[in-house]
C-alpha cells in the first residue's frame, strides 16, 4: 500500500506540475481580454464610442471605421451580465464617451447567465485578465486549465506560434475581431447546414432567462442615461436562410424588450438590420456571424445611418 | 457523478483512503461502499435512489423468502416471479410505457377504436437497465440455486449499488460478487497498479477517441441531407469507434477501479473488432450482457438442445429483447432482430463460429482470409448500428438510402474525421499487438516495458493526450440504457 500510495503520490505530483507549467504558459500567451483591460487602462479617456456585445459585434463592428476615438470591448458569448460589467467598471474612466452600442438579438437576450451556459470557462477570461470582481468565490472560473478543451485550443495555439514565430491576439489593435475571413467563410452548402443547425440550439424561450438579460441591458440603459451617453441597440445582419428559421417568439420578445428599454429609458435608438436584404451570402462568415468584407460593408452603413 | 468528471477525481481518493485506512473491518468497507455508492449515484438525481433502494430491498426479501420456504418449490416460484414481475414492471414504466401507449394507440386507430391513453414525461433513471437485470439475476439464481440467499443486507445493497459498474455494468452475478464482499479484503499491490492502467486505459479510449468522434458523428446526424454519401459511410465507421471507446472505455474504467477496492469485476469487451463472424463478435461484445440473455432467456427456451429451427427462433428472440433492452423503439428492435438473424445464418449453415484462438494466432499479421472475415463483420456491425444510432426507423432508413448510391465511395467535397482517424487507427494497431492480453496497459515485464522510466513515459503520455485531446465532454452513452 505504501509503496502504491507513493507511486501515486510522485505520478499525481508529475501530472500537476505538468498542469501548472501549461497553465502558466497559456497565460502568458497575448489575450484580447489582457490587450482590451490594458487598452481601457490607458486610453478610456479617448473613447467616445464604445462597442459591447458579443461575437456578432465582435466579428461585425470595425471601430477603426467607426471613428477614430472607437473602442472594441466585444467579446466571444460575451452576454449582457458582462456588458454591463464592463461599462459600469470602465464608465468613469471615459470621460469624453457619448456613444454606447449594444447589441440585443436572438442570441444574447435569451441565454442563461455566462457561468451557467457551455462556455462558462470565459468566465475565468474576464477574472484573469480583466480584473472582473464576479465568479470569484469558485476556483474554476480562475484558472484556465479548469475547462480542458478551451485550455487544450489555447495551448495548441501557444504551441503553434512558437514554432511559427510569431504570437497574435485574434483581434486589432481597436478591439475588433479579424478572425472571421473572406477565405475561411462557409458557402452557400454549408451556411443552410450552420443555419439548420444554430437555428435548433437556439429556440425557445425562456422567461427567466429574458428576464435574467433584460435586466441587465436595463441597468446599461440607466447607466448611459445617468451619464448622459446615448445607447444605440442594434440588431446585427443574419443570413436569410437562418432568419427563415429563427424562432419567431424570439423575435416577438425582442421588439417588446427594446420597446420597454425605449420607453423606460430616453434618447435609446434602435436599428434592426436582421433581415437587411443589403447583405448577401458572401457577406457572412457563417449563418449569424458577418465575414470581415460583411463587417467594412455593414461598419459603412452604420456609421452612415448613425451619424457616428 | 460521471467517471469523467473533477467531482470523481477528488471522490474515488477520498472513498479509497476511508476505504482502506478508516474502515478496515470488512463491514465497515461494505457499508462505505453503499454510502459511496449512493452518493454517486445520487449526483445525477436523489430520487433515483429511491429506485435503486426499492429494487435492492425487494430483491433482498425475495431472496430470503425463497430460502424461507425451502421445500416448498411452487411458492417459492411464485416468490421469484413475483420479483422478476416486480422488477420488469419498474424498468417498464420508466423505459417502455410511452412506447408501449405510442403503439397501442397506432393499433387500435387502425383497427378503429380511438382510445386518450396519457403519455407521461418520465425522466429514465441512469442506469436502471444495468442493474435491475443484475437484481433480476439474483433472484433467479436464489431460486435455481445456485447461489444462497444473502443473510447481510449491507452486503446485498453493496452488491446491487457497488458503483463502479452501477450505471453502465459490467452486468454481474451474485455468485461471483456476493462470496467477494463476504470476503476479507486485502491490498493487493499488483493488482491496484494493473486497475490503474487499466483505469488509464480506459480514460485514454473515452476522452481521446469517442468524445472526439462525437461531434463530428453528432453534427453528420443532424444534417443527413447534407451530409455526402462517402462521408456517411465515414461517419458509420467513426460511430463504430466511438460507441466500442466509450462503452470499453468506462468499462475499463469500471473494472480498473473496482480492482482498486480488490474486487475482480467480468470482462466486458474482448477485442470485439477482431471477430471472424458475428457469433464471434457477440462473444466479445458486451460479453456479460448476451451472457445474462444466454442463462436466464435462451437456455429456458431451449438454447441450442433443439431443433435447427427452434435453435433459430431462440437466437433471434434473444437478439429482440437484447434490441429493446437498449432503447424502446422499433429501430432497436429491428438492429436486435438482424444480428438475430445474422447469427441463425450461422446455426443453420454450420459455419464454424467458435475458434479455439483468438485471430492470428502466433502470427504477427492475420492471413487475407481472417482479414476479409474481420473486415465484413465489422461492416457488417457498422451497418446495422445506423439503426442503433438512429432515433426512429425513418431516420435510419433516409441514412440507408442516402448512404447507398454510386456516390459513396466518391470522396470529393472533403472527408470528415480527419483528425480522429488516426487515432482509431492507433487504436486498432495497439489493441491488434495486445490481442491476448486482458487490456492493452497489462504490462508484462517484457521488452521496453520492464523499464519503470519507459512505463511511467508512456503514463505520463497517455495523461497528456487526454489533457491535450480533450473535446468538449460527452456523456457516456451507455448511460441512457
Amino acid at each position: 500500500m505504501k509503496r502504491y500510495l507513493t507511486y501515486i503520490t510522485i505520478f499525481s505530483c508529475i501530472i500537476a506540475v505538468l498542469l501548472a507549467a501549461g497553465e502558466a504558459v497559456v497565460r502568458h500567451y497575448p489575450t484580447s481580454y489582457r490587450y482590451k483591460a490594458e487598452w481601457m487602462d490607458s486610453n478610456a479617456g479617448q473613447v467616445k464610442t464604445l462597442v459591447l456585445g458579443g461575437s456578432h459585434t465582435y466579428y461585425g463592428i470595425i471601430p477603426g471605421e467607426l471613428g477614430d476615438s472607437t473602442f472594441s470591448l466585444a467579446n466571444v458569448t460575451q452576454h449582457p451580465e458582462y456588458d454591463y460589467w464592463l461599462l459600469q467598471h470602465y464608465i468613469d474612466s471615459c470621460t469624453n464617451l457619448q456613444t454606447v452600442i449594444v447589441p440585443v438579438d436572438e442570441t444574447n437576450m435569451f441565454e442563461p447567465p455566462l457561468a451557467e451556459g457551455p462556455e462558462w470557462y470565459r468566465c475565468a477570461y474576464y477574472n484573469i485578465y480583466m480584473g472582473c470582481d464576479m465568479q470569484q468565490d469558485n476556483p474554476i472560473y480562475n484558472y484556465e486549465i479548469a475547462n480542458l478543451p478551451s485550455f487544450n485550443r489555447k495551448f495548441k495555439a501557444v504551441v503553434a506560434n512558437v514554432v511559427c514565430g510569431d504570437a497574435t491576439i485574434d483581434c486589432d489593435s481597436l478591439g475588433f475581431g479579424n478572425g472571421f475571413t473572406v477565405d475561411k467563410a462557409l458557402d452557400e452548402h454549408d451556411l443552410l447546414w450552420d443555419a439548420t443547425s444554430t437555428s435548433k440550439r437556439h429556440a425557445g424561450v425562456d422567461s427567466t432567462m429574458v428576464a435574467f438579460n433584460t435586466s441587465y441591458l436595463e441597468k446599461m440603459a440607466a447607466l448611459c442615461h445617468e451619464h448622459h451617453v446615448t445607447m444605440i441597440m442594434v440588431s446585427m445582419p443574419m443570413w436569410k436562410g437562418y432568419v427563415e428559421r429563427i424562432d419567431k417568439k424570439r423575435l416577438e420578445v425582442l421588439e417588446s424588450i427594446v420597446n420597454k428599454c425605449q420607453m423606460q429609458y430616453g434618447g435609446i435608438h434602435y436599428k434592426d438590420y436582421t433581415s437587411d436584404a443589403r447583405f448577401q451570402g458572401h457577406d457572412f462568415y457563417d449563418c449569424d456571424h458577418l465575414s470581415t468584407q460583411g463587417a467594412h460593408k455593414f461598419t459603412s452603413i452604420l456609421k452612415q445611418e448613425t451619424g457616428l | 457523478m460521471s467517471f469523467v468528471s473533477i467531482q470523481f477525481i477528488l471522490f474515488l481518493p477520498i472513498v479509497f483512503v476511508l476505504y482502506w485506512f478508516v474502515f478496515k473491518q470488512t463491514k465497515w468497507q461494505n457499508a462505505l461502499i453503499v454510502a459511496a455508492s449512493y452518493v454517486f449515484y445520487g449526483w445525477w438525481d436523489w430520487r433515483f435512489l429511491l429506485l435503486m433502494g426499492f429494487t435492492s430491498a425487494c430483491c433482498y426479501t425475495g431472496g430470503r423468502l425463497i430460502e424461507k420456504y425451502e421445500g416448498r418449490r411452487s411458492l417459492q416460484k411464485g416468490i421469484t416471479a413475483a420479483n422478476v414481475v416486480v422488477n420488469l414492471a419498474i424498468l417498464g414504466v420508466f423505459k417502455y410505457y410511452n412506447f408501449f401507449v405510442e403503439n397501442l394507440d397506432v393499433l387500435l386507430r387502425s383497427m378503429g377504436t380511438q382510445v386518450d391513453w396519457p403519455t407521461a414525461n418520465i425522466i429514465l433513471p441512469v442506469g436502471i437497465s444495468f442493474y435491475t437485470f443484475q437484481a433480476i439475476g439474483y433472484c433467479v439464481d436464489v431460486y435455481k440455486k445456485k447461489v444462497p440467499a444473502a443473510r447481510n443486507v449491507v452486503e446485498f445493497f453493496a452488491f446491487i449499488s457497488f458503483f463502479p459498474q452501477l450505471v453502465a455494468g459490467p452486468i454481474e452475478r451474485a455468485s461471483d460478487m456476493l462470496p467477494q464482499f463476504r470476503q476479507q479484503r486485502k491490498f493487493d499491490y499488483a493488482r491496484a497498479v494493473d486497475g490503474s492502467r487499466q483505469m488509464l486505459w480506459g480514460m485514454f479510449k473515452k476522452v481521446v477517441i469517442a468524445d472526439n468522434c462525437a461531434p463530428i458523428i453528432n453534427s453528420a446526424w443532424e444534417h443527413v441531407d447534407m451530409t455526402s454519401p462517402f462521408n456517411l459511410m465515414v461517419v458509420t465507421v467513426l460511430f463504430s469507434f466511438q460507441v466500442y471507446c466509450d462503452f470499453s472505455g468506462y468499462c475499463d474504467i469500471a473494472v480498473g477501479c473496482a480492482r482498486l477496492f480488490g474486487f475482480n469485476l467480468r470482462a466486458n469487451f474482448n477485442y470485439p473488432y477482431f471477430s471472424r463472424s458475428i457469433p464471434e463478435f457477440w462473444r466479445r461484445w458486451h460479453i456479460t450482457l448476451l451472457g445474462w440473455f444466454r442463462d436466464y432467456v435462451y437456455f429456458p427456451l431451449g438454447g441450442s438442445r433443439c431443433s435447427k429451427l427452434r435453435c433459430c427462433f431462440n437466437t433471434i428472440f434473444v437478439f429482440v429483447l437484447s434490441g429493446l433492452w437498449h432503447g424502446a423503439d422499433w429501430s432497436f428492435v429491428v438492429y436486435g432482430c438482424f444480428h438475430g438473424l445474422m447469427c441463425s445464418f450461422y446455426v443453420l449453415t454450420g459455419l464454424k463460429t467458435k475458434y479455439e484462438h483468438n485471430v492470428g494466432w502466433q502470427r504477427i499479421l492475420p492471413s487475407l482470409k481472417e482479414l476479409l472475415m474481420m473486415v465484413t463483420t465489422f461492416a457488417l456491425v457498422s451497418l446495422a448500428r445506423i439503426m442503433f444510432r438512429a432515433q426512429s426507423l425513418g431516420e435510419a432508413w433516409g441514412y440507408y438510402r442516402r448512404m447507398f448510391t454510386l456516390e459513396v465511395f466518391n470522396p470529393t467535397g472533403g472527408v470528415l474525421g480527419l483528425k480522429v482517424i488516426p487515432w482509431c487507427i492507433l487504436l486498432i494497431a495497439v489493441e491488434w499487438v495486445k490481442r491476448n492480453n486482458n487490456h492493452v496497459l497489462e504490462l508484462s515485464g517484457h521488452g521496453l516495458m520492464r523499464y519503470q522510466w519507459a512505463r511511467w513515459t508512456l503514463y505520463v503520455a497517455l495523461v497528456v493526450a487526454i489533457v491535450l485531446c480533450q473535446s468538449p465532454k460527452q456523456d457516456f452513452i451507455y448511460f441512457q440504457f
